[in-house]
């Protein structure tokens, strides 16, 4: 058996249920951590609960996790961040583009995994290439976002209304399996928040729930409601100076 | 009549657009609307350009809420089309409500006028006074604004005397009338009177120093005067606080060089990173700016930082190869062999048989220590023979033909270098 990967934590990024299966089994026979997401907000959620080493993303989700990814390795350093690699139809990228969002290596189909598998390993003892590009091409992620989790599932949050005590979303999920979940928000400019959530369904909306922040959490809920309410006003006032109304 | 019945009364007349391509946010908008007395009749939803354009045709439109992105556009596009359909509605309302609150997103939409940014998510109360106060003062203006807007037609009708005297009229009626200077600076401008424009431009920046509308305008009037310093001195602010207009950065970029202001370049590269469309342009005149910076740099004694530059390029602008070629070029001449070798993996996979390759791959084995003067003469002449030239290969390889004693051999060579580079080292230097 080839253990090139042994021990390692992969990140599977493939839209596809039966591709994504059938490299998950190839990698897992390779011996490594096999983590399968369909999209990339489950990608995400995944990649910060988890150690990840290596994240394996079909192209079509590059922009994305490149924009976070890159992020993130300017806040950590570069200290922990994955190695990013891609995969997709043949001459779907100039191989450039990707390298310069820090993709170490484009893979073309029809995907062979003992092959992937030895052009990531040359790179597990030398994530410094890599690094670097993440490190000095960052990308601002420029959208406020929400992710759930619980334990099971993540889901990406489509929120409208926030009041003191949480938030109404939408979740694509009839039920959501359990009352409580962990949820994280990413407010562009400022550093990740997880929060503990009651998540009640309502009634009166098939897709709709009630994420409740539990009381332990409650202040930070408010200093973030808060620093956003600092971000309205700033908004509006520079609205407001630089049209001279 | 207070500010909510205003707002109720407008909305009976004039319909509302709600334009988000997520179906729950326009269906919770729909309910701000409605909860803001809006009759449900009024309310039309849309989840793409091209529905909101069939609505538009088909409704008198007074209100849109819109996403920054929509499906086939942005909601920027979708406020030009809702203005053009409605250009004599001075009431119109554009409003962006999005989670996207990138710098970029912000300074487009002050840029483009747009009436109010909502940030998504919002608290029912901060969305419903947002939604009044926006609305409010958009269908009752102030004074200062109507005087505004009565100068501003009288220039569309070429009175440009009277929209001055209407201006003027409407300075005392705001504590800073930066919008009414700009727009007598523009009626002043029509009637060339540069410099009393340029005075009003800066009148109006002495009360607001992001005055958008001044800053522009006095940028535009240094432009066309040839008074590229002090172009750039404007348009730098410009974009420190609007970064989103591709299209300036070429511009500052190539102001910043024209102007000799190569210690910007960096910054400029950092609106750069944070620019979400860009394109090969504007990826070029990056890549094209920062090396003018980094070879500045170098001569000015900062190898440390001309280096730094250069890594900038090589991460974002390698797709251009002929910025790799100009680096290790660059860096050869100036006996820096070891960096430039950092750059030839920079080059993509597709790239390797192009002549920025074959090329910078001469130069850095060329200049190794060691090297065989006989393997330079071969892969020189390889190179010549594909009918590539260049400054530095024919030089290297005229030198080592001299070292091997083959001066006759040389001399053709020689006489090609002088013919091609006249401006270049004299042929006694090279050989």
């Amino acid at each position: 058996m080839k253990t090139s990967l042994a021990g390692y934590n992969i990140l599977l990024i493939e839209p596809l249920k039966f591709e994504a299966k059938r490299l998950e089994k190839d990698f897992i026979r390779l011996g490594a951590n096999v983590f399968t997401a369909l999209d990339i907000v489950q990608g995400l959620a995944l990649q910060k609960r988890w150690d990840i080493d290596v994240i394996l993303c079909n192209i079509s989700f590059m922009t994305g996790l490149a924009d976070v990814v890159s992020k993130e390795a300017v806040v950590n350093e570069g200290k922990g961040s994955p190695l990013l690699f891609a995969f997709g139809p043949n001459l779907s990228v100039h191989p450039s583009s990707m390298t310069s969002r820090g993709v170490l290596k484009f893979f073309s189909f029809p995907l062979d995994t003992s092959l992937i598998s030895d052009g990531i390993a040359k790179f597990l003892f030398d994530p410094r290439v890599h690094l670097e590009h993440l490190a000095k091409d960052a990308l601002q992620v420029p959208s406020i976002t929400f992710v759930l989790q619980n334990g099971i599932k993540t889901w990406n949050l489509e929120v409208h209304e926030f009041t003191d005590e949480g938030l109404t979303a939408i979740l694509d999920e009839e039920n959501y399996g359990g009352d409580t979940g962990s949820m994280t928000v990413l407010v562009p400019g400022n550093d990740l928040k997880r929060f503990a959530v009651r998540v009640e369904k309502k009634t009166d909306d098939v897709n709709c729930f009630k994420l409740k922040v539990l009381m332990r959490d409650r202040d930070r809920w408010l200093a973030l409601l808060s620093v956003l309410e600092n971000k309205q006003s700033e908004i509006n006032s520079f609205l407001l100076t630089s049209s001279g109304k | 009549m207070d500010k909510k019945q205003v707002v109720q009364d407008y909305l009976t007349k004039f319909g509302v657009l709600v334009v988000d391509k997520n179906s729950s946010s326009r269906n919770r908008l729909l309910k701000v609307m409605v909860d803001l007395g809006t009759k449900r009749h009024m309310i039309h939803t849309a989840g793409s350009m091209v529905e909101a354009e069939q609505i538009l045709k088909e409704n008198q439109i007074g209100l849109v809420l819109s996403d920054y992105v929509v499906g086939g556009g942005s909601g920027f596009d979708l406020f030009k089309v809702v203005r053009s359909a409605s250009p004599n509605n001075k009431k119109l309302c554009l409003i962006l409500v999005t989670s996207n609150i990138s710098q970029t997103a912000v300074a487009k939409a002050a840029e483009e006028d747009v009436d109010s940014f909502i940030i998504k998510p919002y608290t029912l109360q901060s969305i419903h006074e947002s939604l009044i106060s926006t609305i409010s003062a958009k269908i009752q203006p102030s004074p200062y604004i109507l005087k505004v807007e009565e100068g501003k037609e009288l220039i569309a009708k070429g009175d440009y005397r009277g929209a001055i005297a209407v201006f003027e009229a409407a300075l005392p009626l705001h504590q800073r009338p930066s919008l009414a200077l700009f727009y007598m600076g523009q009626a002043q401008y029509m009637m060339t009177e540069a410099d009393q424009a340029k005075g009003k431009y800066n009148k109006g920046l002495s009360y607001n120093s992001i005055h958008f509308k001044c800053l522009v305008g006095l940028y535009e009037i240094f432009m066309k005067e040839k008074k590229f310093e002090e172009a750039y001195q404007v348009v730098k602010k410009v974009a420190k606080y609007f970064p989103a207009n591709p299209d300036r950065l070429t511009q500052i970029i190539r102001l910043a060089i024209v102007t000799k202001n190569y210690e910007d370049m960096e910054s400029y590269y950092d609106i750069f990173t944070q620019i979400e469309e860009r394109n090969a342009e504007m990826t070029n005149y990056i890549g094209a700016g920062l090396f003018v910076a980094g070879k500045w740099f170098m001569n000015e004694g900062q190898p440390p930082k001309a280096l730094a530059i250069f890594e900038k390029i090589a991460v974002s602008c390698s797709e251009f190869s002929k910025f790799m070629r100009a680096i290790i070029t660059f860096l050869v001449e100036n006996n820096q062999t070891s960096e430039a070798e950092k750059y030839i993996s920079r080059f993509s996979a597709g790239t390797l048989d192009h002549e920025d390759f074959i090329l910078s791959d001469f130069l850095i084995r060329s200049s190794a220590p060691n090297v065989e003067p006989a393997i330079i003469i071969k892969k020189g002449m390889d190179i010549y023979n594909k009918n590539i030239r260049d400054y530095l290969c024919l030089k290297m390889l005229v030198e080592a033909m001299q070292k091997q004693g083959l001066q006759d051999k040389a001399q053709p060579y020689i006489a090609e270098i002088e013919k091609l580079y006249p401006d270049k080292l004299p042929l006694q230097a090279v050989s």
